[in-house]
């Protein structure tokens, strides 16, 4: 790989298979600050969404190889990869603790998401459009699941709605999302350089 | 919850699994449906497509967490075991192995530059060496990919794989030789020189569908890739792809092989 700033995110990921750092820090610069972001939405910003955030790429470092292409985009992979420690992380005990005593503090600092330009302007207003058309009921259980790390038993409790209810909701939102999501061209392909 | 999930079962679960909200044993249970169930599987895939992009953000790759995790990576490449075995001192008596071991250490320049029949017997004769994965790793890093490559050819345990023209089953264009521990190389490449802007693109068959293994360049003699451990892959195909390399195959293979069990 000549130079790693023009080189798809598959092609990165080979020469990161080929021990690459120049590549590995292109793929960084290219998805960091999803990785992080979706880090501090879930375990608020900080040391614990920067370790996780710092997990997920010396993971794509040492097994580049768990990264299929076939099966999605590198964004894609990298976001899942952060959500499942993130969430880990938060249904750990002690972190659970940690947290509590610190939401008091920090709540006052929201405005997180303010404070951060859509990475793109067009996709991020599909994706509003999106979301605020779900049936309101979906749309909490999918915020609620995604963004809160709640398991969909847990949401259930917190909406006071039955488990099963709220299973077949964050499916039926979540396929609804895809469906308009990519009726308006939004689709993971488009997530690759 | 017990015993395995029907398909239907599965798919009431998929949209709470693909966002992490199901418990852990239900995530066991749904990805041991996943493993055989393609359908469900893609599901899954799409699904956690929309997750992403829900949580698209625009915020720029914080650049001081890059100094800790470009510090993370160490001094080695992965898969190195920190404490590669030494060398016996010059003039020191040396057991049978080390003899053996430091026979195809100075054998190494010569095999780099040797022709295939003198590799292929090298093959053969070399007797099982400890530790051999990390340095082939580090080699590989350090010193190179040739001379890992032939280290790599003279490893007993690599499997081989000849890659022939496609119509031409007969003429072999290059070999893989492939690692226990999945580092792989591409040798005596003897592909014809793509134009420029364009690369051979190497894929493996993996249950049921081509994975790419690495881009190979206008023209390979010797790459190294990389395999998942132990080898699921069976089947080998070369394609010619714009250079930068492509998720799917644009063209048919222009090279094929198969591992042979000997
Ligand atoms: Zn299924």
């Amino acid at each position: 790989m000549t130079d790693p700033r023009t080189a798809s995110d598959p092609a990165l990921v080979v020469a990161i298979g080929r021990f690459s750092e120049p590549a590995l820090a292109e793929a960084y610069r290219r998805h960091g600050g999803a990785v992080h972001a979706l880090a501090s939405r879930l375990l608020g910003p900080g040391t614990e969404a920067d370790d996780v955030t710092q997990e997920v790429f010396i993971d794509l470092w040492r097994r580049p190889e768990r990264y299929d292409p076939a099966r999605g985009s590198l964004r894609t992979f990298l976001l899942t990869m952060a959500h499942a420690r993130a969430v880990d992380q938060l249904r750990s005990e002690t972190a659970r603790r940690q947290r509590e005593e610190r939401t008091a503090r920090e709540t006052a600092t929201a405005g997180y998401d303010i404070e951060h330009q859509a990475w793109d302007l067009a996709v991020a207003e599909q994706v509003r459009v999106a979301v605020a058309a779900l049936p309101e009921e979906e749309r909490r259980a999918i915020e609620l699941a995604y963004f809160g790390g709640h398991t969909y038993r847990e949401v259930a409790a917190i909406l006071g709605q039955p488990e099963g209810t709220v299973k077949s909701r964050i499916r039926a939102g979540m396929r609804r999302l895809r469906a308009k999501l990519e009726r308006h061209g939004v689709e993971p392909a488009w997530v690759e350089h | 919850m017990g015993g395995a999930l029907s398909h239907a079962e599965a798919s009431e679960l998929l949209g709470a699994y693909a966002l992490d909200a199901v418990e852990a044993d239900e995530a066991t249970a749904v990805a041991a449906h996943l493993a055989s169930c393609p359908a469900c599987r893609n599901e899954v895939d799409q699904l956690r497509a929309v997750a992403a992009v829900l949580a698209w953000e625009g915020a720029d790759a914080p650049p001081e967490l890059w100094d800790r995790i470009s510090a993370g990576l160490g001094t080695e490449p992965p898969g190195i075991s920190p404490n590669p075995p030494r060398l016996a001192p010059l003039g020191a008596r040396v057991s049978p192995a080390q003899r053996h071991r430091s026979w195809v250490r100075r054998s190494l320049g010569a095999i780099a530059a040797a022709a295939a029949v003198a590799i292929g017997v090298l093959a053969v004769q070399v007797g099982t060496l400890d530790h051999r994965v990390g340095q082939l790793s580090a080699l590989a890093a350090h010193q190179g990919v040739p001379a890992a490559a032939a280290q790599a050819m003279a490893d007993p345990r690599a499997e081989r794989v000849a890659l022939t023209a496609v119509g031409a089953p007969d003429r072999t264009v290059a070999d893989l030789v492939i690692l226990p521990d999945g580092t792989a190389f591409l040798v005596e490449g003897n592909l014809p020189a793509l134009p420029p802007g364009r690369t051979y693109q190497l894929w493996g068959m993996e249950h049921g569908q081509a994975v790419s293994l690495g881009l190979l360049g206008r023209q390979p003699r010797v790459v190294a890739f990389a395999v998942h451990s132990p080898l699921p892959i069976r089947a080998f195909a070369v394609t010619a792809e714009p250079a930068g390399g492509v998720v799917v195959a644009t063209s048919p293979p222009v090279a094929e092989g198969q591992v042979v069990r000997t």
